[in-house]
């Protein structure tokens, strides 16, 4: 079956498959990360950032 | 006239209302205050769309807030159930007709009364309504006129609002069976918004060049991240870079379990629902 031509996803079909060098994964999303990693990163053991936050950080920068 | 926005016309103003609004619920105070005050707070998903949607169901008739939570959940995962229906072998006209009465059997229907007691997640119920709703489909030949009588989903609408990042290969599309494509499909779903938040809190602090430099490097490995030639580019210091990273990587990482938790009753079901999403990516089982 040819798949050509779904409405959401005309634009995103490749021909080749870019398997992730860490996963092996061929899911890739349009900033070039892949799927997989990206869902992985937020089974990671959450570490203690303090009381600074990205919010704050980005307030500080020059 | 565009053919949806016809249909579009002509549909329930309530349900529509629900949906066109883009921030409907996000911007209520389900968890608003972790997820805008910045300071990653994890575990503190208390009240989540699905669980709203559970305790709603309970009572007799779904309540508005109910509906609307509801309304809001198959407004964002809307791209699994169309993958799934077109990989059974529909046109991709036919597959929006049948995306649309699927939401209209969801949402104008007493589904929420008829799901089952033991509920699960959002994504597992859903998926299993819209396997037994094409056996219907099939049974019946699906023989309604294309378009139906209601309309639920404004594609261009929907596409313009989210347009999907997902990269797949035409192998894929074509092998993989409809089921593991809707999984393909929801990851995918669970993963862009989690990014378009992010994005949106840096644009919001005026740092879009902060997001679109280091969000390339969000699941890069220390030694492949280059902090010298990122903070050339960015223009901050080295030190800075990293924390920037740090802090990107911890508020993505809470963003994507905050999704994750919507569709889940209970916030604990976060890590097996990540779980088995990473599962049914894994290059092994291709």
């Amino acid at each position: 079956m040819n798949l050509y031509g779904l409405t959401d996803s005309h634009a995103t079909i490749t021909n080749q498959p870019d398997e992730c060098p860490h996963c092996e994964s061929a899911f890739r999303m349009s900033c070039g990360l892949c799927l997989r990693c990206l869902l992985q990163a937020g089974l990671t053991e959450d570490e203690d950032s303090g009381s600074e936050s990205l919010d704050t950080l980005l307030s500080q920068i020059e | 006239m565009n053919k949806w926005r016809a249909l579009r016309n002509r549909c329930n103003d309530s349900f529509w209302a629900c949906l066109t609004r883009r921030t409907c619920l996000e911007s209520r105070s389900l968890n608003s205050a972790a997820a805008n005050e910045g300071v990653p707070r994890p575990g503190a998903f208390a009240t989540t769309r699905w669980s709203l949607i559970l305790s709603g169901a309970d009572s007799k008739g779904a309540g508005k807030e109910t509906r609307a939570a509801l309304a809001e959940l198959c407004r964002i995962y809307w791209r699994p159930i169309f993958a799934f229906i077109s990989r059974r072998g529909y046109s991709a006209e036919d597959a929006e007709d049948l995306t649309q009465d699927f939401f209209v059997m969801i949402l104008e229907g007493n589904w929420l009364q008829h799901a089952d007691p033991s509920r699960g997640r959002f994504r597992s119920l859903l998926l299993k309504s819209l396997q037994n709703f094409l056996n219907d489909a099939a049974d019946k030949t699906y023989a309604r006129k294309r378009g139906g009588d209601v309309s639920f989903v404004s594609w261009d609408a929907w596409m313009a609002e989210a347009p999907s990042q997902l990269s797949i290969s035409t192998e894929t599309l074509n092998s993989w069976p409809a089921e593991r494509l809707f999984d393909v499909r929801w990851a995918a779903t669970v993963v862009e918004r989690a990014l378009r938040r992010l994005r949106e809190e840096c644009e919001r602090k005026g740092r879009l060049r902060v997001f679109d430099v280091l969000s390339a490097y969000l699941t890069a490995e220390r030694d492949d991240v280059s902090s010298v030639n990122l903070a050339t580019t960015l223009g901050v210091p080295q030190a800075t870079v990293k924390k920037l990273l740090y802090h990107m990587r911890q508020r993505y990482r809470w963003l994507l379990r905050d999704e994750v938790a919507h569709t889940v009753e209970n916030p604990a079901d976060v890590e097996d629902e990540l779980r088995y999403l990473c599962s049914a990516l894994a290059a092994s089982s291709e």
